[in-house]
């Protein structure tokens, strides 16, 4: 997705808010499925967990790291100084927000219960219940909340200034 | 034509360098918060301020440049001025996954958007003044 001109700021935001709302939708999946036996591929339900990563920029990368005017070489301690040639740049520098890279279930092996009047039991009694941490959980929500609220933070404080700008006419 | 021979006699180009510094650092934070919670992400911030105060510190020495081909000597033009974006080398972990403090980017981002306002107001104030010359009618007292 190329994000540019004046509200590449704004867009910024959103996929941070995006971002947190796919993990917020996938702790609410676990919640509601803390004791789900069956699924459609079979054995009890698995933890989901999306994946963070953030995304880079081509246009920023031009901008922030375009090459020196000049080279120079320091070979005498009254020279100016100037870049030298292997002057190090980052490469990747400035990023534009955050994606989910994907949405993965937790491996952990399920936890199992003694229940024998379940009907999905075993033979000796377990039943395999779903590998949640229901408090993991909790946490992990109220991590995603304010993650969000900050994100809507930086949005506002963004589209304040963009009409401010637009005011200075 | 007009802008040499009043915009740039003015704090408009300061103002003007200031509010894209602003504008910059806005997408920064933006950035910091969105990746608060991927791991191993590092930090972006913008230096502007030092070399804007560099270039005004009119103590500084200057080389005139009377050839294409001479070098920038001493104090910069403000036209040369850029705010420009670096990742610190900070290898704490204030979220847990990265070495973004939350707190600091709300603190960064309330004082961005204030001297964002700041420079706005102070270019809007440049621009009427400029308006009064041009109509040759005086500002109203405030």
């Amino acid at each position: 997705m190329p994000l540019s001109g004046i509200f590449s700021g704004l867009n910024i935001s959103a996929s941070g808010m995006s971002a947190m709302r796919m993990h917020q939708n996938a702790i609410s999946s676990n919640l509601a499925n803390a004791e789900t036996t069956r699924t459609d591929d079979g054995g009890p339900y698995r933890r989901q967990f999306v994946v963070l990563s953030a995304q880079s920029d081509d246009r920023d990368v031009r901008i922030l790291n375009r090459e020196p005017a000049l080279y120079g070489e320091q070979t005498n301690e009254n020279h100016l100084p100037i870049p030298p040639r292997d002057f190090p740049r980052d490469e990747r520098f400035f990023g534009n927000g955050v994606r989910v890279a994907e949405i993965r279930e937790d491996s952990r092996p399920p936890r199992l219960v003694y229940d024998p009047s379940h009907p999905d039991a075993d033979e000796k009694g377990y039943v395999a219940m779903p590998n949640i941490n229901v408090v993991k959980e909790m946490t992990d929500m109220i991590t995603a909340t304010r993650a969000y609220e900050a994100n809507a933070t930086a949005f506002t404080s963004m589209k304040n200034m963009l009409m401010t700008a637009i005011q200075t006419m | 034509m007009l802008g040499q021979l009043i915009f740039n006699k003015t704090n408009g180009p300061v103002l003007q360098k200031t509010m894209d510094a602003s504008m910059l650092r806005a997408r920064a934070i933006a950035n910091n918060v969105a990746n608060v919670n991927t791991p191993g992400f590092e930090r972006v911030e913008v230096t502007f301020e030092n070399e804007l105060r560099r270039a005004l510190d009119r103590t500084r020495l200057k080389g005139a440049r009377t050839d294409q081909k001479h070098l920038d000597i001493g104090r910069k033009d403000i036209g040369n001025v850029n705010a420009a974006a670096y990742k610190p080398a900070d290898f704490t972990l204030p979220s847990g996954v990265n070495n973004v403090d939350i707190d600091m980017e709300m603190a960064k981002m309330a004082e961005n958007q204030i001297q964002f306002n700041f420079a706005s107001t102070a270019l809007r104030g440049v621009f009427r003044k400029i308006n009064s010359a041009i109509q040759a009618k005086p500002l109203p007292i405030q």
